[in-house]
């Protein structure tokens, strides 16, 4: 296998997290996090809409990971901001995990199916494990390995694919509000970091 | 102090997230111990019909006096007016039996932190036994209430909900401290808050397939509200919540069973349509609010198999027990001869006592086409009656605890469809008698006096001449409901056994035999 350095990657596992990093990720983490859980307490239905709350965190704190991967540059300060937000969106993610398989599927294998079809399943189960298995790699692997880099930008084009295909069109309501933010916000990632690549071609 | 103010915020916010997992972690107290045997669960245990919080509960009779008292002031509280069996006063906060108070939230059984009250079986299968002039009684646990008007309580109470002018907050607030001399705390008002904009919703949802609920006077009459005291529109109510609309036909009403000794029934429902008797509990709590997603709650879906540990072996009261050696008291020489009419007329659908036991006869537990036996088959023929096994196996999901084993729940063809034949243990304490409480007495079920076409029904004081409940020819403040026999699913027809009234064989004097021994089962 190639082992050669990946041109503009980050310093895989070397991160200088700074306290106005962590600052900036752990509040939005646990306040999202938190009224996720406690906002259920206005309704009948605690697990139900703890699902459904929890995903909204997901999207919010997953929308920061994305840009700060694709904005250009590898700084410090951005990687340290991306695999904090990446780590603390998955951690939202596991708690939405958590309570859609045992309250809103009640555990229940059958009713995994049942409810959302075997392909939405799989793509689920293919997109948790992947999303894991990249956090893992970000944090206990420092090597300079290619591979590592490039399944990190394969697995960041289909988890943000998956958030942008679940919350802007298959789902309906606020969720939509907080889908479209995060696309707005990863397009406007993406022109910068063309523009920047354009500008860096060019000389400036 | 950049640096101060970063270490706060994530103090602060950490925090605030350790709390969110502690209350979490708390919420799960919330819920009230299991109840500690199979007669409490039956009595006290939640099966999943959590209706409203408690104080909204206790404080809405006096906010709506013209729902929950629909015969005025003088005529008792909601407790008489509805004919629920009535607690102790000093226990379980003075509710009725079968209004049992949980710590779930409705529909979801999610923990809640203050109280909410549901129904119970206990509601719909305990009563109070009352003999004219003695209305304190005696409660039977298993008896059917056949006082009880469930579905005009139920109307009253969506009445009152959807008055989005006199119930509010502030107003259920200010009466439960009239009423009780303390303030609803915080977190009272606002689970409260919360919980009446969802029920209120709910229930605006429902309107069009349910029309909107009675109020007030038109509680008690029985051209709108055709339940009636003691029975239920449990087809209706059942295609409802199972596919959301109303049949047409309905199937009628039905009365309330008794439940003594389950074990001896083979199927459940008077139709015998259903097998498994967690099934029909099942079907009952969903048909007065429970949900597919509560039931598999532990401490629900506790009272469902409990409550049935419960009723499988309850025996029902003696004859003795219940009115003491009194002049009616069953006539000894009367009761051998009786005896021998019954077994030669009877014993072969409903079986017999043997000692503790009950031996079954030969056509016991046979479903009897209503063609045959000559009963009203509303109950038999509403539309999407052959369609029940099918729609309850779509309700529950796969690996439900409850979903029906496959084929359990059977639709006979339309020549074959009737009532279930099934052991008479009490049988002086099920009246009114048919499947649809059409016949009052044993006496006018065993034809030894004419069935009346016409009569009123409510209070249900024991009738020891006929055996039965008292009703009453003429209208009055405890005998409100007008029993039209000529209405939809109310005929008295049929189970012309040992003979018709007058008819060819017809014997006054061993039916009267028989009447005597009917009192000793």
């Amino acid at each position: 296998m190639a082992t050669e350095t990946a041109p503009n990657s980050v310093a895989l596992g070397t991160y200088r997290i700074t306290l106005p990093d962590f600052t900036l990720s752990f509040v939005p983490f646990a306040l999202l996090l938190s009224a996720a859980l406690l906002a259920p307490e206005t309704t009948m239905d605690l697990g139900f809409y703890r699902t459904i709350y929890t995903i909204w965190a997901t999207t919010a704190l997953v929308t920061p990971a994305l840009c700060a991967f694709m904005l250009p540059g590898d700084s410090p300060s951005k990687q340290s901001i991306w695999i904090l937000f990446w780590t603390f969106a998955f951690i939202a993610y596991l708690v939405h995990v958590y309570y859609a398989i045992f309250y809103v599927y009640h555990g229940s294998l059958h009713e995994i199916l049942a409810g959302q079809g075997r392909f939405a399943a799989l793509n689920n189960l293919i997109f948790t494990v992947w999303w894991a298995f990249d956090l893992l790699l970000a944090w206990f692997y420092s090597g300079p390995a290619r591979w590592v880099w490039n399944q990190r930008v394969a697995a960041h084009v289909y988890i943000g694919l998956t958030f942008f295909v679940s919350t802007v069109i298959l789902k309906r309501g606020f969720i939509n509000v907080i889908g479209i933010t995060m696309t707005i916000a990863i397009f406007v990632c993406l022109a910068y970091r063309s523009d920047y690549a354009r500008r860096t071609a060019f000389g400036h | 102090m950049l640096k101060a103010i970063q270490i706060i915020a994530i103090t602060l916010a950490g925090t605030v997230l350790i709390g969110t997992f502690a209350l979490i972690f708390a919420e799960s107290r919330w819920i009230d111990p299991n109840p500690s045997s199979p007669r409490e669960y039956f009595l006290h245990g939640s099966t999943g019909t959590e209706l409203m919080p408690l104080a909204v509960f206790q404080v809405l009779p006096t906010l709506f006096p013209e729902q929950f008292q629909p015969a005025g002031n003088t005529a008792g509280d909601f407790i008489d007016q509805f004919g629920f069996v009535r607690g102790a006063p000093d226990a379980k906060y003075g509710l009725p039996y079968g209004v049992n108070v949980s710590r779930y939230r409705p529909k979801s059984g999610a923990p809640s932190p203050i109280p909410f009250v549901g129904f119970n079986c206990a509601v719909c299968h305990s009563a109070n036994f009352e003999r004219v002039g003695q209305p304190r009684g005696t409660v039977v646990l298993g008896m059917a209430n056949p006082r009880l008007d469930l579905v005009a309580f139920g109307d009253a109470i969506r009445r009152s909900l959807l008055d989005e002018n006199r119930l509010t907050v502030p107003t259920i607030a200010a009466t439960y401290k009239s009423l009780n001399h303390k303030s609803l705390s915080f977190t009272e008002r606002l689970t409260i808050r919360y919980w009446l904009r969802g029920a209120r919703a709910a229930l605006k949802a429902d309107l069009p397939m349910r029309g909107s609920p009675f109020s007030g006077s038109k509680l008690r009459d029985s051209s709108l509200m055709p339940s009636g005291p003691g029975r239920n529109q449990p087809m209706m109510e059942t295609v409802r919540f199972l596919i959301h609309e109303t049949p047409d036909p309905n199937g009628g009403a039905s009365k309330i069973p008794c439940l003594y000794q389950q074990q001896r029934r083979q199927r459940a429902q008077f139709d015998g349509s259903v097998g498994d008797p967690l099934t029909r509990n099942s079907l009952a709590a969903l048909g007065v609010g429970a949900s597919v997603y509560n039931l598999r709650v532990p401490g629900i879906l506790g009272t469902m198999q409990q409550s049935y540990i419960f009723v499988k072996t309850l025996d029902g009261p003696r004859y003795a027990d219940l009115n003491g050696t009194d002049a009616h008291g069953p006539d000894q020489a009367r009761v051998q001869r009786g005896h021998d009419a019954y077994m030669q007329y009877c014993s072969s659908c409903h079986g017999w006592p043997e000692e503790q036991n009950w031996t079954s006869g030969s056509r016991q537990g046979q479903v009897i086409p209503a063609s045959e036996v000559g009963t009203d088959s509303a109950r038999v023929s509403f539309r999407y009656y052959a369609d029940m096994g099918t729609f309850v196996d779509a309700f529950f999901p796969p690996g439900h605890p409850l979903k029906p084993p496959v084929g359990d729940i059977h639709a006979l063809p339309e020549a074959e469809r009737g009532f279930i034949t099934e052991p008479l243990e009490a049988a002086f304490t099920r009246a009114p008698y048919l499947h649809n409480g059409s016949v009052p007495t044993l006496a006018e079920l065993i034809n030894l006096k004419p069935r009346r076409a016409v009569f009123y029904r409510g209070r249900s004081e024991f009738d020891p001449d006929g055996v039965g409940i008292v009703v009453t020819e003429q209208p009055d403040v405890d005998h409100y409901f007008r029993y039209d026999t000529s209405v939809y699913g109310n005929s008295n027809r049929g189970h012309n056994y040992p003979w018709p009234y007058q008819g060819t064989g017809w014997n006054a004097d061993t039916l009267t035999d028989l009447l005597e021994y009917l009192k000793t089962l």
